[in-house]
C-alpha cells in the first residue's frame, strides 16, 4: 500500500510540474506579452520599454527556472495588472468558487442520486426515459444559455433573485443550480447503471429472500455499493467545480477563481495564469490522489494491479 | 399560480431570498453604473482602460481640463498655463486645492507627480500621459515649470491628461499603497475598492471645482460585469442605473422601456482600412502597391450601406485619416470615394487585375463590419480571406509588416488632436504601412511647432495627400450607445469618458 502510495504521489507531482511548464510555453506563443502589457495604443518604443523592464527578453528556461523556483518556496509572484501578490488574489477569490462549488456539488448529487436510483427501479419505463431526456438535455444544453434562462425567469420575470454578485448566500442560487446542472447527467447515469448492475446481484436477492424491508435492501445493501464509483467520479466533478466555473461565474459576475482566470488571460496577466494553473492542477493532483488511494484501499485489486 | 412556481415562492421567502432588495436611483442620490471591463490597478499611469481612464477623471485632477461641449482648454487645477520658450510650460496653482486626505496640494505636488511618473523604476504602464516631458521643476509653492523632450505641438491636449497627485501621501505609501487605497483631490474620493466586485466614491465636499463644477450625486458604485445580457437584466431590474456598449439589438428592446433612456452618439474613435502601400510585405505581385487598386478598394466599400444597416445610429462616414473634431483635421480640399463598384472594376482591369486577385483581410474586432466588407469586396472580384488574429497581434504584425490589408479601430487615446493618430499611423513610424517621406515631413512640422496656424497647414497637406493616395480608407466613426435610468440627467460625450460629476437626478 504504501509503495503505491509513494508511486501515486511521484506521479502526481511529475504531473503539476508538467502543468506548470506547458502553461508557461502555452502562454509564451499566444502572442506578444510586452505588446499587451504596453496596451492597445503604446507606442513600438513603450513596448520595448515594458519588454526590458519585465525581463521579457531574457531566455525563456531562465524565466521558467526563476518561477519555478520562487514558486516551490510559495512565492507565485505578484500581478502585472492588480497591486497584489498572486497568491493574495486566488486567495480572496477561493472562498466565492469554493462555496459555488459546494453548492453545486451538493445539487448535482441531490438531482442525480436519486433520479438514478427511480430510474434503475423503473427500468426502460416512462419514469426512465424522462430521467434519460434530462440528463440529455443537461448536456446539451451550454450552460451560460441555462444560466441566461435562469437570469431570465427567476430574476427578470419573477425578480426573486439577484442577477449577479456576490453580496449574499441568495445570489449563489442560481450560478449553483446552473453549475450542478451541468454535472447532474453524468452522476445520474452512473448511478443508474451501478444500481442496475447491483440490483441485479445475487446477494440482493439474498437479502430480499432474508425478507429485509425494501427500503433497507435499497439503501443498506443495493445504493451503499453501486454509488462506490460515484463518490470517485463526484470527486472530479469537485475538483471541476473548484477550479471555478467560467462561464457560470462570467454570467453571474461571480468574482471567482474562474473569473480571476479568464480576466488573466484576457490581459494576458501571465503570473497569475500561472498561479491558478498551479493551484488547480493541485487540486486535480490532491482530489485524484485521495480518490486513487481511497479505492485502494477498498479494492485490494487496484493496488496489485 | 402552477404548484410549482408556489412551492418555489414559498421556498423563496422561507430562504429569505425574496426579501426586498436595494433599488438604484435617486432616493439615495447614488448612482450605479457598470462595465464589461474594470483597470486592475486605479491609478491612471498604470491602466490603459477606458474604465480607468473615467475614474481617473472622478477622483483626480490635471491642472486644465478640455470642455467637451465646445472643445476649449480651460484651467483647472492651474490658475494660468504658458508656454515660455519651446520645450518649456510654466504652471500657475489655484490656491487652496485639498486632497481628500486633507493635504494641500500645491506646484510641488504636480513637480513631483511627474517626476516619479517619469522614473523607469515605477514601471508605468500608459506613458502617452507623460513621456512627452523629461521632467518638472518647482519655481515657488505656487509655480511649476514642465520640460518636454522635444517641442511638442499638441501639448495643451496632452496637458489635460497629467493627473496630479497628493505626493506627501504618494511618497509615503508609494504607488502601490497608493494604488491600494488612493487619494487624490477630484470630485469623488474612493471610500471601497475591491476588485472584481465592486468600487465605491464618495462625493468629495471640500473639493475646489474648477473647471469640473461640483458634482451633485451623492455616491458613485461601479461593477464589473463581463456579460452584456446579465448588464442589461440589471438595468432593467432596477440593480443598476446606468450601462453603456450596449449592442443594436439590445438598444432596441430597451428602448421600448418607458423607464429607460437609450443614446447613441459619436465618438471620437474610428474605423479604418489600411493598405500596405508602401510595399512592406515585398512589392512583388503586391497589388496594395499600385495606386488604382487602393482607389478601386475605396470605391468597392458601401460605407454609407454598412452604417445604415450594421453599425447603426451615432455613426458617420468618415473620409479622412482623423476624427473632424481633432485639432487640424480638415475636410476641406481632400480626396472622397463614392460607393461605385463599376468604377472599382474598371481601375482593377487598368491595373491589370481584371479577375480581380486573392489577398488576406487581417481583423481583430467587430466581425460583421469585416465581413460586409469582405462580401463588397468580393463582388468587384477581390476575394479576401479573413485572418482574424488578437488584437496584440494585429499591432505587432502591423509593425513586422507582415500586413498587406486589415480593419482597425483607433481611439486617440481621447486626444482631440491629429498628432494622436495621422501622426502615428503615417509618420514613418513602425506602424506605418505607407511609407510616404512628403507625408511624414508635414507631419512632423506640425507635431514640432507651438504655432497652431503652422499646425493646421502641415497636417492638412499631409491629410489631402494621404487621401487622395488612398493609403487608408477611413470607414466610420465608432459609435457608442448608453443605457440609463430616465431620471438621471446624463450627456454623453465623444472622447467616450462619461462625465458623472456632471450628471444629476431629476427629482
Amino acid at each position: 500500500m504504501l509503495r503505491f502510495a509513494a508511486k501515486r504521489l511521484a506521479l502526481a507531482l511529475a504531473v503539476a510540474f508538467a502543468v506548470s511548464l506547458v502553461a508557461f510555453l502555452l502562454l509564451r506563443v499566444s502572442g506578444d506579452l510586452a505588446g499587451t502589457l504596453a496596451g492597445e495604443e503604446a507606442s513600438p518604443e513603450e513596448i520595448e520599454r515594458i519588454r526590458t523592464l519585465y525581463g521579457l527578453n531574457r531566455p525563456l528556461a531562465a524565466q521558467y527556472g526563476e518561477w519555478l523556483l520562487r514558486s516551490l518556496s510559495g512565492d507565485l509572484g505578484r500581478s502585472l495588472f492588480y497591486p497584489e501578490s498572486v497568491a493574495n488574489l486566488i486567495l480572496d477569490r477561493l472562498p466565492n468558487t469554493a462555496i459555488l462549488a459546494c453548492l453545486g456539488l451538493v445539487i448535482a448529487l441531490t438531482l442525480s442520486i436519486p433520479l438514478g436510483v427511480v430510474a434503475a427501479l423503473r427500468r426502460n419505463t416512462w419514469v426512465d426515459r424522462a430521467a434519460l431526456g434530462l440528463a440529455v438535455l443537461g448536456q446539451a444544453m451550454p450552460s451560460f444559455f441555462f444560466a441566461l434562462l435562469l437570469i431570465f425567469f427567476f430574476g427578470l420575470t419573477l425578480g426573486w433573485l439577484p442577477v449577479s454578485g456576490t453580496e449574499s448566500l441568495a445570489n449563489f442560487v442560481m450560478p449553483a443550480v446552473a453549475l450542478g446542472w451541468f454535472s447532474t447527467p453524468v452522476l445520474m447515469r452512473l448511478t443508474r447503471a451501478g444500481m442496475v448492475e447491483v440490483l441485479a446481484a445475487d446477494y440482493i436477492r439474498t437479502a430480499h429472500a432474508k425478507g429485509l424491508p425494501t427500503h433497507v435492501v435499497l439503501i443498506k445493501h443495493a445504493l451503499r455499493n453501486a454509488v462506490a464509483p460515484v463518490a470517485a467520479l463526484a470527486s472530479v466533478q469537485f475538483g471541476n467545480m473548484l477550479s471555478g466555473s467560467v462561464v457560470i461565474e462570467t454570467v453571474f459576475a461571480l468574482q471567482g477563481v474562474g473569473y480571476l482566470a479568464w480576466e488573466a488571460i484576457s490581459r494576458k496577466d501571465f503570473p497569475v495564469v500561472q498561479g491558478i494553473l498551479l493551484v488547480v492542477a493541485l487540486f486535480y493532483v490532491v482530489l485524484t490522489v485521495v480518490s486513487d488511494l481511497l479505492n485502494a484501499w477498498l479494492d485490494p485489486r487496484v493496488r496489485e494491479g | 399560480m402552477g404548484f410549482i412556481a408556489r412551492a418555489l415562492v414559498t421556498g423563496a421567502v422561507l430562504l429569505g431570498l425574496a426579501a426586498p432588495r436595494a433599488w438604484a436611483g435617486p432616493a439615495d442620490n447614488t448612482l450605479r453604473w457598470a462595465s464589461d471591463s474594470e483597470p486592475a490597478n486605479i491609478i491612471p499611469y498604470q491602466n490603459t482602460v477606458r474604465e480607468g481612464v473615467v475614474m481617473g477623471y472622478l477622483i483626480w485632477d490635471a491642472p486644465t481640463y478640455r470642455d467637451p461641449a465646445t472643445g476649449e482648454y480651460r484651467m483647472h487645477m492651474a490658475e494660468s498655463v504658458r508656454a515660455v520658450d519651446d520645450t518649456t510650460i510654466e504652471i500657475r496653482m489655484r490656491d487652496g486645492i485639498v486632497a481628500h486626505n486633507g493635504e494641500t496640494v500645491d506646484a510641488e505636488d504636480v513637480a513631483d507627480t511627474v517626476n516619479i511618473m517619469l522614473d523607469p523604476a515605477n514601471r508605468i504602464v500608459n506613458f502617452q500621459r507623460i513621456t512627452w516631458l523629461s521632467g518638472a521643476e518647482v519655481v515657488d509653492s505656487r509655480t511649476v515649470r514642465l520640460k518636454m523632450r522635444e517641442p511638442y505641438g499638441p501639448w495643451q491636449e496632452y496637458l489635460t491628461n497629467v493627473v496630479i497627485m497628493p505626493s506627501e501621501y504618494l511618497k509615503r505609501v508609494g504607488l502601490e499603497g497608493m494604488a491600494r487605497e488612493p487619494v487624490g483631490t477630484g470630485p469623488y474620493r474612493v471610500t471601497e475598492l475591491a476588485p472584481g466586485r465592486q468600487t465605491t466614491l464618495q462625493r468629495f465636499d471640500r473639493y475646489f471645482g474648477g473647471a469640473k463644477g461640483m458634482p451633485e450625486i451623492e455616491r458613485l458604485i461601479f461593477r464589473r460585469i463581463p456579460e452584456a445580457n446579465t448588464r442589461m437584466a440589471e438595468l432593467l431590474t432596477g440593480g443598476l442605473d446606468w450601462i453603456w456598449r450596449v449592442q443594436p439589438d439590445q438598444a432596441r428592446n430597451l428602448r421600448a422601456r418607458r423607464n429607460l433612456t437609450v443614446t447613441s452618439s459619436e465618438t471620437v474613435r474610428i474605423v479604418y482600412m489600411s493598405m500596405d502601400a508602401g510595399g512592406r510585405t515585398g512589392r512583388e505581385n503586391n497589388p496594395m502597391t499600385d495606386l488604382r487598386v487602393r482607389r478601386a478598394i475605396s470605391h468597392a466599400i458601401d460605407r454609407p450601406g454598412i452604417v445604415r444597416n450594421l453599425v447603426g445610429e451615432g455613426s458617420s462616414v468618415l473620409h479622412t485619416p482623423c476624427h473632424p473634431e481633432q485639432f487640424g483635421c480638415t475636410q476641406d480640399g481632400i480626396t472622397r470615394y463614392d460607393h461605385d463598384p463599376a468604377r472599382a472594376r474598371a481601375l482593377l482591369a487598368e491595373a491589370g487585375y481584371p479577375n480581380g486577385f486573392e489577398i488576406s483581410i487581417q481583423a481583430y474586432r467587430d466581425r460583421p463590419w469585416v465581413e460586409a466588407v469582405i462580401g463588397q469586396l468580393r463582388a468587384v472580384g477581390i476575394r479576401a480571406r479573413l485572418d482574424w488574429v488578437q488584437a496584440d497581434t494585429f499591432s505587432s504584425d502591423v509593425r513586422d509588416g507582415k500586413v498587406r490589408l486589415n480593419i482597425g479601430t483607433w481611439g486617440s487615446t481621447s486626444l482631440y488632436d491629429v498628432a494622436a493618430i495621422t501622426s502615428y499611423f503615417f509618420k514613418a513610424t513602425p506602424n506605418d504601412m505607407a511609407r510616404d517621406a512628403e507625408v511624414a515631413a508635414m507631419l512632423e512640422r506640425g507635431d514640432r511647432s507651438l504655432d497652431a496656424d503652422v499646425r493646421r497647414e502641415a497636417y492638412a497637406g499631409a491629410i489631402r495627400r494621404i487621401t487622395d493616395q488612398a493609403y487608408w480608407l477611413p470607414m466610420w466613426t465608432f459609435p457608442l450607445t448608453y443605457a440609463h435610468n430616465s431620471q438621471l440627467e446624463f450627456q454623453p460625450s465623444a472622447d467616450e469618458v462619461p462625465r458623472f460629476f456632471l450628471a444629476r437626478w431629476r427629482r
